[in-house]
């Protein structure tokens, strides 16, 4: 059976493709390169992502594009592997010859364009991945970062773990940065629980058997995940039988409660745990972010909206302000622009750190509940954590 | 390390290991009863598999009553992929028999890419999800421990198709012709068996074995784009592991696969990967044609 929907957002994609990626040249664009997955399992992630660049980009071209330009995004596949997304920058670089890099998903991936960007000085625009080694530890001038970062995100799991009494604590998550960042972050952070057992998995792995037994023995009374998308489908529908969510108190990262993942398991989602998401359609917020999600609800073909879009959507706005303030996409001088820039978003105004070029983007945090006679759970209430 | 010497503890990870190994034998001994009888290394296999998990998300979205869909689904499953098997092997992979196997490993890779873009034309790339059968979503107490019903059921699943493969291969005439195909098909030629119909039905059981456990493996994890990728490995590591062409290599393949998984990460944290590659090496210096496997030189 053809699912409207999904054969919709996959058909924007194409269109992305053919009237984005491939548009006839002219003197008049400016080009930007994208690394997105678009096929294998990051494909979830990275056509929705997609469409949040779309979606930007349509409103900056209808208000006259920037600095007298049109604006062009060449998108690559990056299949979620580094070694692909970093030889696709360079062909982006030299072949397209693209003013600036947007992207990836999974801070691997981005780490190794990162290292593209900075040998070849040009900047990347980071509004996915989340470790904060991109601008910590492997920081250049050349690269900025508008995901909630681990800081954010440990730092908003820490307060949740206080709130919901925890005492001790314990850590899951996929064997890389992400993970190993965003827990170190928590640890820092805590103030009363403690973390008494990590364990990690190898990244992408589909059997948590394992894992699920571990946490069932384990003497914490609160765990804390970061196994994200399919991983984590996987897990609680390995774990629901042994009854582990019924044993101990969660709190989980990595986007989980986006009403996607919330869609995709409908009644098997655990009820009660502590989830995050970069975006909710049903969140009762301030006019931009309705006016947002109207332009999406129309764009994606549905009122309810996927959660990625916002992502990159305020990272394309923050590119477009930036180029627009230094009147070039020369990348020193834009560079100098990006940093200290302030922008309003959908979700109020966020800002540039011009240190370390993060950007102050929060995620909401809450309980997941039932609401009404849907089996689909929402964030009941929905709190933003920045 | 208290956690191993608990006898509770130890038999769950037992039985989980089993029933991860009886999920991927189901899917494996497809491959190689393919590779014995058609000698074709067959990358696709994975991409059945998940096909078959896709159409059994349709069943279940199309049948309001969550058994019948998923029962009905998975026998649909296998039927799906026995048919696509048939269009793939009389009209396309028959012209490459008697070609050099690069070209049948180009065309099987092939259809891994052309199966994954057209699944995610048909199903979308977002992640989808079906829940356990009624009946099979809760525990069974055991004595020692309570343990999942569904993955109870797979551990009894896959000796029951392993018997009935067994049977059928020793102890019928269509079981004699494909033995024998296996070991000589020039002779089987000569004797005037048509040789073309034992190709085409060993790739249709095959192809449906791995629409079979796609399906079945669905309530545990997450109907993906890319969820093809990690089963064809492991199914590559059992066949190698078991010997090429072995029936019951490949049920002892799963097993130890199992095992080296469940008790690796248990065991070996992060490390678990290197066990299972560890096994591979050790087996291959050892046994090149694998446990149960029959060696090349005894072939015609």
């Amino acid at each position: 059976m053809l699912h409207i929907k999904n054969s919709f957002l996959f058909g924007i994609t194409i269109y992305a493709y053919f009237t984005i990626a491939f548009p006839v040249l002219s003197a008049e664009t400016l080009k930007i390169g994208v690394l997105m997955p678009t096929s294998g399992s990051g494909a979830a992630y990275g056509i929705p992502a997609i469409n949040g660049i779309i979606l930007a980009t349509n409103e900056i071209n209808e208000n006259g594009g920037l600095i007298g330009k049109k604006v062009e995004f060449v998108i690559r596949d990056t299949k979620l592997k580094p070694s692909v997304a970093s030889a696709a920058a360079k062909e982006l670089i030299t072949k397209e010859k693209v003013q600036v890099l947007f992207g990836a998903i999974s801070s691997g991936v981005t780490l190794a364009v990162s290292e593209v960007a900075k040998n070849e000085k040009i900047v990347l625009f980071a509004p996915i991945s989340k470790t904060t080694a991109l601008t910590g530890k492997k920081f250049h001038k050349y690269i900025f970062q508008s995901s909630a970062n681990t800081i954010i995100e440990g730092r908003a799991m820490a307060t949740i773990a206080k709130q919901i009494g925890a005492q001790k604590i314990c850590v899951s998550g996929f064997d890389y940065a992400y993970s190993h960042d965003l827990f170190e972050s928590l640890e820092q952070k805590l103030a009363g629980p403690t973390i008494s057992a990590k364990y990690h998995v190898k990244f992408g792995t589909k059997d948590f058997s394992a894992l699920i037994s571990q946490l069932l023995s384990a003497e914490c009374d609160t765990v804390v995940g970061a196994i994200w998308g399919g991983g984590f489908l996987a897990f609680v529908k390995q774990a629901n039988p042994f009854g582990l969510f019924k044993q101990k108190k969660f709190i989980w990262g990595a986007e989980v409660g986006s009403h996607e993942m919330a869609n995709s398991l409908k009644g098997d989602y655990p009820e009660g745990i502590w989830a995050n998401s970069y975006d909710l359609w049903y969140f009762k917020g301030p006019p931009a972010h309705k006016k947002f999600q109207q332009a999406l609800a129309k764009l994606e073909g549905q009122k309810e909206t996927n959660m990625w879009p916002i992502t990159t959507y305020v990272g394309v706005k923050f590119l477009a302000a930036g180029i627009t303030k230094a009147g070039t996409s020369e990348s020193e001088k834009l560079v100098k622009a990006l940093e200290g820039l302030s922008i309003d978003t959908p979700l109020g105004r966020k800002t540039i750190d011009p240190e370390n070029h993060r950007v102050n983007t929060g995620e909401f945090w809450g309980p997941m509940k039932k609401v009404g006679d849907s089996n689909i759970l929402h964030m009941s209430p929905p709190t933003y954590f920045d | 390390m208290i956690m191993t010497t608990n006898p509770a503890f130890l038999f769950v990870h037992a039985m989980n290991s089993l029933a991860l190994g009886m999920n991927l034998f189901i899917i494996a001994v497809g491959l190689t009863l393919i590779f014995g009888v058609l000698r074709v290394i067959n990358f696709a296999h994975g991409a059945f598999f998940m096909v078959g998990a896709y159409v059994l998300l349709s069943f279940t979205r199309w049948f309001e009553h969550p058994a019948i869909g998923f029962w009905i689904g998975a026998v649909a499953a296998m039927v799906t992929l026995g048919l696509i098997a048939y269009f793939v092997e009389r009209h396309l992979l028959c012209h490459l028999y008697e070609k050099e196997h690069l070209l049948q490993l180009l065309f099987t890779f092939a259809l891994v890419l052309i199966i994954g873009d057209i699944t995610k034309i048909i199903w979308g790339p977002l992640q989808h999800s079906v829940s356990y059968p009624p009946g099979f979503n809760g525990a069974v107490n055991l004595g020692i421990s309570y343990y999942p019903a569904y993955l109870l059921f797979l551990i009894l699943l896959g000796p029951i198709i392993a018997l009935f493969l067994w049977v059928i291969l020793e102890y019928t005439r269509w079981g004699r012709i494909i033995r024998a195909a296996r070991l000589d098909r020039e002779m089987l030629l000569a004797l005037g068996t048509n040789v073309k119909a034992v190709y085409s039905i060993v790739f249709v059981v095959g192809s449906a074995l791995a629409g079979l456990g796609g399906a079945l493996a669905v309530p545990r994890m997450a109907i993906e784009p890319g969820m093809d990728s990690l089963v064809i490995i492991d199914c590559f590591i059992i066949v190698i592991i078991g010997g090429l062409g072995s029936m019951w290599g490949s049920f002892l393949g799963a097993i130890i696969l199992g095992i080296s998984t469940i008790f690796g990460t248990l065991i070996f944290q992060e490390w678990e990967i290197v066990v299972v590659y560890m096994l591979l090496i050790i087996v291959l210096l050892w046994r090149p044609s694998g446990l149960l496997g029959t060696p090349e030189k005894e072939r015609h």
